[in-house]
């Protein structure tokens, strides 16, 4: 059957943490394709075909990294229409009453962080809420992974055995750690 | 004092949760200063006097909220070099699929395709939580204590208190509702 778009492949995988409530239980993880550079995004906004050349979007994006954190850092919520918006956020630590009265408030000893967050957008018509991005991808089954590791010390060697849902569903054993690459 | 750096509001609020472990203490949090919407942050960069009208920022956003969604729900993440990563992770519904025998669809076992984001890593630019709060400069606000009321059964939060964290201390950190 023909997509209308490029298909999200999902993986799954047993949760193998014997304390988990959820031990044995399957779950869904994405097939990560791998990371599109800056250059690389340029690029693809440019094979577009609009007027927006390589060498466009990538100033225009150059400053947006300045001025992105530079807002965020005075406290502003920057949004990007169909997007999201990126908000600062302070990881603080907490402090007593009697400490207080003592030496006074110092943001600078107390927050230890300012993070900046993101928040997909959640208007109506560019929804990017996880419900509403769900429906916008095109899942497909992927395959079902297993991680073994071989050996200990500084021979220990990682596995990632793969093999794909339906057969796993059908009964078929899972590949040996001989037949795969670590 | 003149400050080089951009200055970040700090206001402090008191934990109220009892079930809490820092139940009690006093927790700083930014002063926010509202949202900038595309066209304020378009003209923000138009303003630095740069090569790039408001109508060319416009564009390119435009766009690239065409393409970010279209790689990111294909797998991909897609990295913005200074501000960070955009990425695809899911989110499993409660408990995940008790046995592979009741497989039926990625789909059913699924809540929703979460976009994540996580902040700049490399060393120029780096925006983690602990770095970012070295490149701005912090400085205390108020204190602020919201004031609730149950209206018709629910509780409504119906104004803030607040005083400058300053004077507070200095009058003995005074219970403001």
């Amino acid at each position: 059957m023909g997509l209308k778009k490029t298909p999200l492949r999902i993986n799954i995988r047993q949760n193998q943490n014997v304390s988990s409530r959820s031990y044995g239980h399957w779950f869904a993880e994405v097939d990560n394709l791998g990371w599109l550079s800056t250059k690389a995004m340029c690029n693809h906004i440019a094979e577009h075909g609009r007027i927006w050349t390589e060498d466009i979007v990538r100033g225009v994006l150059s400053q947006l990294a300045e001025c992105i954190p530079e807002l965020v850092g005075q406290g502003y919520g920057v949004k990007l229409d169909g997007l999201g918006t990126f908000l600062p956020f302070a990881h603080s630590e907490g402090v007593t009453k009697e400490k207080l009265l003592s030496d006074g408030y110092n943001p600078v000893l107390y927050v230890k962080g300012v993070a900046i967050r993101f928040i997909p957008d959640g208007t109506e018509a560019d929804n990017l809420t996880s419900k509403a991005f769900k429906q916008y991808c095109s899942l497909e089954a992927g395959d079902a992974i297993k991680t073994v590791s071989v050996g200990e010390g500084d021979e220990k060697q990682t596995y990632h055995l793969k093999m794909p849902i339906e057969e796993l569903v059908a009964g078929k054993p899972w590949p040996t750690v001989e037949e795969e690459e670590p | 004092m003149a400050k080089n750096q951009e200055i970040l509001e700090i206001n402090l609020r008191k934990n109220t949760n009892v079930s809490s472990r820092g139940y009690g203490k006093y927790y700083g949090f930014v002063e926010f200063k509202g949202t900038l919407t595309t066209r304020a942050l378009a003209e923000h960069i138009a303003s630095h006097g740069s090569l790039w009208t408001r109508d060319l920022v416009e564009g390119v956003l435009n766009q690239l909220k065409v393409c970010l969604p279209e790689k990111v729900c294909q797998g991909y993440g897609v990295q913005l070099d200074g501000i960070g990563t955009l990425y695809p992770t899911v989110g499993n519904k409660p408990g995940g699929l008790a046995s592979i025998a009741n497989f039926t669809n990625v789909a059913d076992i699924i809540d929703g395709i979460h976009m994540r984001f996580t902040p700049e890593l490399k060393e120029l630019d780096r925006k983690t939580a602990a770095q970012f709060a070295k490149q701005v400069s912090m400085q205390q606000k108020n204190y602020v204590v919201p004031i609730y009321e149950t209206v018709g059964g629910k509780k409504t939060r119906v104004r803030t208190a607040k005083m400058p964290i300053g004077d507070w201390i200095s009058q003995g950190c005074p219970d403001l509702a």
